[in-house]
């Protein structure tokens, strides 16, 4: 198996497709969309941070709420305008606030994401809220300790769901092994359309099975170098990501991005590595099926892109944070994967599920790979016409 | 040392040659019954689609019988495919080398494959490419070498475990007139005691040159073993160019 193995190493290294598509790709790839989307974020954080946001006031709201208003920097009060709703679909004004019985109504524009103001304005009211409920209570003679410990629970719960280390963790949790997945599938598709079809299309797959080697031999040495070259790929994406992170890190000093990016911490990243390899394993596994079935180079490319289908809809289906892990979608192979790490990501993780997960993915491994034992067995695939 | 017995292969045909032909499989090799010994060269000929490639592709084990036994040394081939490998040298059109690799990367490559120490493997190659002459190829890439030097270096991969029976379809196929000859005189060279060399050609000078017996195969079946002059004298014609003709014309008559 290592004689196929240094075999297949030493072919790939030597071909500049292999390389690009593996070697390159990663590392120049992410540090440009990170360019992106930091320039992004950092746009939408600038603009949401300086700008001075206007509302109006359809008619008089209590005074309390008045003063609330006042108090925020970042609002400024325009005079009432029969129109306001369409200047706030306009953007003139961000929104709009009217008050009847005991009722507040905010007008604003919900496509518009930068300049949203509901979670502020709903924060405000629920303070507002709870001042009042204070007053309510210092009616009924409770004590004010007795109330701020009944009133803080519902108050900490609130700005805990809305915490921005969250969601940014649920979304770099699942973009970075999506991400990762999607570079080690494009890697795997052209390693083993070069090193499974393209053994039968430059003929030497005959010259290979004259050898006194077993099947097996060769089949495993074939699918480990698959798998450390995918694997090879999604390391230096993480690699240039983090130090693409790190870079910007010091570049941008925007609180809500130093805080998404210290998702990006090195047990993070560990972990994330970790995980990575039996997901490789998973997909060298099936593209090394997919390309034995083919005859040539091409077919094999096409079999690979609808093999990267299959990868890429549930690693998607992940990335939106839909399904969790749990008792049933451990046994989902290769996602299972991906949501553990999520639950890693979020701290929440249990180390006993691994077991499991493992399992389940390598019973895949084994059975694509006996697939792929009984096509390379089959001399109508191996010797087609 | 070789010896076959009713051999016969089929192909299973896919959908659109079934519906082309009318039939679900056909037989490319029927009922061949040959035996040969060692220290001799032989030549296979026949016409194309004659079954030439798939009998040799047999004898190595590539293809499994579908009728009949192929021994080697009296041994079935199929008894221990490995053991049978290694003693079998084959080359093909389509037995390539890698392209990427060197020339002495592919012939260790291969080596190893056969199980061989790496201090022998070393010795081998400067055996091979000092006998064949391409010790200035050793470390140039497949990809630039010329086709001749590709064809030697192919059957230097096909003689680096020091097999005892060498089978080489149409070595001679695509190289020009002076790499042929090369190719000829290294084949030439690997007759001795213990081996048996078969080779198929189309090119009768070579069987002319080469061949201690012939070997003519037509529509699957063997219609003539023996030695050339036995050959000429059979079908009635006083040269082995007649005698090839009036051969494939008895055949497709009959
Ligand atoms: N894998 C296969 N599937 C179906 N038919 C095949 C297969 N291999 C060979 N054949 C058929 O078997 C017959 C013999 O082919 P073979 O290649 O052995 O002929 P040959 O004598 O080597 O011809 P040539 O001189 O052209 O090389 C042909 O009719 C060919 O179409
Ligand atoms: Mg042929």
């Amino acid at each position: 198996m290592w004689i196929q193995f240094t075999k297949e190493m030493l072919e790939l290294f030597r071909d500049k497709k292999n390389l690009l598509l593996t070697i390159l790709m990663p590392i120049v790839l992410m540090p440009l969309m990170m360019i992106g989307s930091i320039l992004l974020i950092e746009n939408v954080a600038k603009t949401e941070i300086d700008k001075v946001k206007y509302y109006i006031l359809v008619n008089e709201i209590p005074t309390q709420m008045q003063l609330a208003l006042d108090d925020n920097s970042s609002l400024a009060v325009k005079d009432f305008d029969p129109d306001f709703k369409q200047l706030i679909k306009d953007g003139d004004i961000s929104f709009a606030l009217a008050f009847n019985d005991n009722e507040y109504e905010v007008f604003y524009n919900g496509s518009d994401f930068i300049n949203n103001n509901q979670a502020m304005i709903s924060d405000i009211i629920d303070e507002q809220n709870i001042e009042f409920r204070i007053s309510e209570l210092l009616k009924l003679g409770l004590s004010e300790t007795e109330q701020t410990s009944l009133l803080t629970h519902i108050k900490f719960k609130q700005t805990d769901l809305a915490s921005i280390e969250q969601i940014s963790t649920k979304a770099i949790g699942g973009l970075l092994p999506f991400l990762a997945i999607i570079l080690m599938a494009v890697s795997a598709i052209a390693t083993s359309s070069d090193i499974c079809a393209g053994e039968k299309e430059r003929q030497t797959m005959e010259t290979l099975m004259l050898s006194p080697n077993s099947i097996l031999n060769t089949l495993m040495g074939k699918w480990f170098a698959v798998t450390v070259f995918s694997l090879i790929s999604g390391f230096l994406m993480l690699l240039s990501f983090s130090v693409g992170i790190t870079v910007f890190k010091s570049m941008i000093d925007i609180a809500e991005v130093q805080k998404i990016f210290s998702i990006m911490n090195m047990p993070n990243i560990l972990m994330t590595m970790l995980i990575l390899i039996p997901a490789s394993g998973i997909i060298s596994s099936l593209l090394i099926a997919t390309s034995t079935i083919a005859s040539s180079f091409k077919e094999a490319q096409s079999y690979g892109s609808i093999a990267l289908m299959l990868i890429m809809l549930p690693q998607g289906v992940v990335m939106t944070g839909i399904i969790e892990i749990s008792n049933q979608s451990i046994f989902y192979p290769l996602i299972n994967l991906s949501l553990w790490l999520q639950s890693f990501f979020n701290q929440s993780a249990q180390f006993s599920l691994l077991i499991p997960i493992i399992l389940v993915n390598l019973v895949l491994i084994s059975s694509l790979l006996t697939i792929a034992y009984s096509l390379y067995k089959s001399e109508r695939i191996i010797f087609k016409q | 040392m070789l010896e076959i017995n009713h051999l016969s292969k089929s192909f299973k045909l896919n959908r659109k040659q079934k519906k082309q032909q009318g039939v679900n499989e056909v037989f490319a090799v029927k009922n061949i019954n040959l035996k040969l010994g060692t220290n001799q060269i032989v030549a296979m000929i026949g016409s194309n689609g004659a079954g030439k490639s798939t009998i040799l592709r047999l004898l190595t084990g590539l293809l499994i019988p579908t009728v009949g036994t192929i021994k080697i040394n009296g041994v079935n081939i199929l008894e221990d495919l490995n053991a049978t490998r290694a003693q079998i040298g084959f080359v093909s059109d389509n037995t390539q080398l890698y392209h990427r690799l060197t020339v002495r990367e592919n012939l260790t490559f291969f080596a190893k494959l056969y199980k061989m120490q790496d201090s022998d493997i070393k010795q081998r190659i400067k055996e091979l490419s000092q006998s064949m002459q391409f010790d200035d190829f050793l470390d140039k890439k497949i990809n630039d070498c010329s086709t001749g030097m590709q064809q030697k270096t192919n059957i230097a991969r096909a003689l680096i475990h020091s097999p005892t029976l060498l089978i080489l379809d149409e070595p001679t196929s695509g190289l020009d007139i002076k790499a042929a000859q090369t190719a000829l005189k290294i084949i030439k060279a690997q007759k001795n005691e213990n081996s048996l060399v078969l080779f198929s050609t189309h090119h009768l000078h070579e069987v002319e040159t080469l061949a201690d017996h012939i070997v003519a195969i037509e529509q699957g079946q063997c219609v003539f073993s023996g030695t050339p002059n036995e050959f000429t004298a059979f079908f009635k014609a006083d040269s082995l160019y007649q005698a090839a003709l009036n051969c494939v014309n008895n055949s497709t008559v009959n």
